[in-house]
């Protein structure tokens, strides 16, 4: 029996080699044979979990099918979003792709720090790498499509402002609290608060509050502070966590102003009931399709584009035009 | 005094008798990763471009895709093993890979970016070390003083361990914005050896040996193994199980440092949300090589091993094409049958050898 179970790992070994040879056989036949281009687009997101990135998914198949039929070629695109928020996984994403021949990459980082040498490493491997939705600074990739994270943050103020008659006190929802975007955006609503003496920061500028991603998480935090502090008289989310859930915010009308980023569906519904005064939208059907047509436009024209940050200005959406923009959800997400 | 005596006798079966049930594991671990290996090449190479190797079965797969990614998860499933082996458990290492990360990049931040390499390369590797150390010294204490179930003690741990890291770093990344790492470090944990990155692979490798030698050419490993076998009877015959508990928990977040070290060297960057929810995944790694949580059996090559299979199924799903939506299923899903696969092969195997 043991001398059965050695012969059968070396069977397995046998066979393993074999294949390896098999493979050196192939790979040198199809080279010889001259197939059809095909392009790989490899898209890897933050999290699988989160709508906004799924609308990138969508855009970004989108833009293959029509850059495709456009341009002749077999554009593929290879989505390899993590299930969950982790630079490591991302990272071995990005690898994945290389190795699997893709010709272009982008990328939504977790912690541009950390993905540095792996879109570095693709970059010198002829990869082309574009960062959308959140930046990888210093390291090689092509351009950055996205929000102005800092002016993001000025956007929300500034509309709060207004929606508090430039007084009262405000808490700032703060999601992740490693996320760089995020941090920018912080300083964005802080940096345009100094323009209203009026307004004060809860607890005199620790009025940050910082939860998990998930709109229960947010919620329960959003929740929290405004039992804890009664005084908060408006909201600067700087992104839209709790409003994904229905009955998050424990105010009734407008008796608390808020202005959030994001503009998802779900969130479209606190616009009606007046919980909401304004939601800023990113374009998250953009962030796959301009990313794929930057990639193609440098893959096939070696065309750059004039900037290595591209920024795309935020959509004011508010109860007036929610079902326009529920619309367009519709149509990217349907597809 | 025929208590101890018997219990000593006891104690030194079970560690005779679950020294040679891992070898029978190990074996059929390895078969396991053959089987895989060989179906996934099958398949990297039907799948791969025109023009491109393998996907599967080439060095930069089995480096970067497979060994470099696995290394943190091995190197703290080796410390998660001994804990195991003595009726233990930890799930705060992710956390202590952070914090051990987080406190080696601010003091590495404050050095020039040129520092030399004679300065940097020791605090890179000592800090983590003893941060991590200390850490699992920490809970170590907790388990022994408190009395309470490793699990709770970890589990609020956890949380503190994340706590202090959030805490204490304002821009909840390192190096902030002011600061980078001195580039030796990053340049020595990324140096090519034959054209590859092996260094995390290499301070892996070099995790198990140190694990091996413990648990099985050491008295304190023999402890180790007796205290989890039979806690009662190993107190009897001697061992002072206190002290046991707070080595291995100690050698538990001394891994976790490493792995924290590991991982800086790498990315040259550690945020406060690092590595959580990395302590199932080393866990799991460390029972599929054969660790009983019920204790008194593990190996250090069975954490390696373990936590191959689960390295190579991820990096199988690449291999494949498969959806990644699917990955947290299709690695729970592989996990559960190598496990069962692997305790059938177990069984079979000990019945052909007619022993224990």
């Amino acid at each position: 029996m043991k001398r059965g179970w050695i012969a059968g790992i070396g069977v397995a070994c046998l066979g393993t080699l074999l294949l390896v040879v098999s493979s050196c056989k192939k790979a040198a036949e199809t080279n010889a044979g001259g197939a059809a281009e095909k392009i790989i687009i490899g898209i890897v997101a933050k999290s699988q979990s989160n709508a906004v990135f799924q609308a990138a998914h969508a855009g970004a198949r989108d833009a293959g099918k029509e850059l495709s039929a456009k341009l002749g070629k077999d554009i593929e695109i290879d989505i390899k979003t993590p299930t969950d928020e982790d630079p490591q996984a991302q990272a071995d994403a990005i690898g994945a792709l290389v190795r699997e021949g893709a010709r272009g990459i982008a990328v939504s980082c977790s912690n541009g720090a950390a993905l540095k040498q792996p879109i570095d490493d693709a970059v010198d491997k002829g990869v082309v790498v574009v960062c959308f939705d959140s930046d990888s600074k210093g390291s090689k990739r092509m351009c950055y499509y996205g929000t102005d994270d800092r002016q993001c943050g000025i956007n929300v103020m500034l509309q709060l402002a207004k929606a508090m008659n430039d007084e009262g006190t405000i808490a700032i929802l703060g999601g992740n609290q490693s996320a760089p975007n995020l941090q920018g955006r912080i300083a964005g609503v802080r940096e345009e608060l100094k323009n209203h003496p009026k307004i004060k920061e809860l607890k005199d500028g620790q009025g940050v509050f910082y939860h998990e991603e998930k709109p229960e998480k947010a919620a329960e935090a959003v929740g929290n502070a405004q039992n804890a502090n009664p005084q908060i008289t408006g909201w600067a989310m700087i992104g839209g966590w709790p409003l994904f859930a229905a009955d998050a915010l424990p105010w009734k009308g407008d008796a608390v102003k808020c202005v959030s980023v994001d503009a998802l569906p779900p969130e479209l519904t606190y616009l009606k009931s007046g919980q909401v005064e304004m939601l800023l939208a990113q374009d998250c059907y953009s962030w796959g399709h301009k990313s794929v047509e930057l990639l193609i436009d440098k893959i096939v024209n070696n065309k750059s584009p004039e900037s290595d940050r591209i920024i795309d200005p935020l959509t004011p959406v508010t109860a007036a035009n929610a079902d326009e923009w529920a619309q367009k959800w519709k149509n990217w997400l349907g597809k | 005094m025929s208590l101890p005596v018997e219990a000593e006798s006891q104690s030194a079966a079970y560690y005779v008798s679950s020294r040679r049930l891992p070898r029978l594991q190990e074996l059929s671990l390895i078969g396991i990763i053959v089987l895989l290996g060989a179906a996934l090449s099958y398949f990297g190479w039907r799948y791969a471009m025109p023009g491109h190797p393998n996907l599967f079965l080439n060095p930069d797969n089995l480096v970067d895709g497979i060994a470099t990614p696995m290394s943190v998860y091995a190197i703290m499933a080796v410390g998660a093993t001994c804990v195991i082996i003595a009726g233990g458990i930890d799930i705060s290492v992710g956390s202590i890979f952070a914090l051990s990360g987080l406190a080696s990049a601010a003091v590495l931040q404050q050095m020039p970016v040129d520092a030399s390499a004679w300065l940097v390369i020791p605090v890179a590797i000592l800090i983590p070390m003893i941060v991590g150390s200390l850490c699992g010294l920490f809970n170590g204490a907790l388990v022994v003083i408190l009395r309470i179930h490793p699990f709770i003690v970890t589990l609020g741990t956890m949380v503190i361990f994340r706590g202090i890291g959030n805490v204490s770093v304002r821009e909840k990344i390192l190096p902030d914005s002011r600061h980078q790492l001195p580039a030796v470090f990053s340049h020595f944990m990324r140096a090519q050896i034959a054209g590859q990155r092996l260094m995390p692979m290499l301070v892996m490798l070099a995790c198990v040996l140190a694990g091996a030698i413990y648990l099985h050419l050491s008295v304190a490993g023999r402890k180790n193994y007796a205290v989890g076998g039979n806690e009662e009877a190993a107190r009897f015959s001697g061992i002072r199980t206190g002290r046991v508990k707070l080595l291995v928990y100690t050698i538990s977040g001394l891994t976790a440092g490493v792995a924290g070290m590991v991982s800086l060297g790498r990315f040259s960057s550690m945020s406060t949300n690092t590595a959580t929810g990395y302590e199932l995944m080393v866990i799991a790694g460390a029972v599929v090589g054969g660790a009983s949580l019920l204790g008194g059996r593990g190996t250090a090559l069975g954490a390696l091993l373990g936590t191959l299979v689960i390295a190579i199924i991820g990096n199988g799903i690449y291999t494949l094409q498969l959806p990644e939506e699917n990955r947290s299923i299709i690695v729970g899903a592989a996990i559960l049958v190598a496990a069962a696969l692997d305790s059938r092969l177990t069984a079979r195997l000990r019945g052909s050898r007619g022993g224990n």
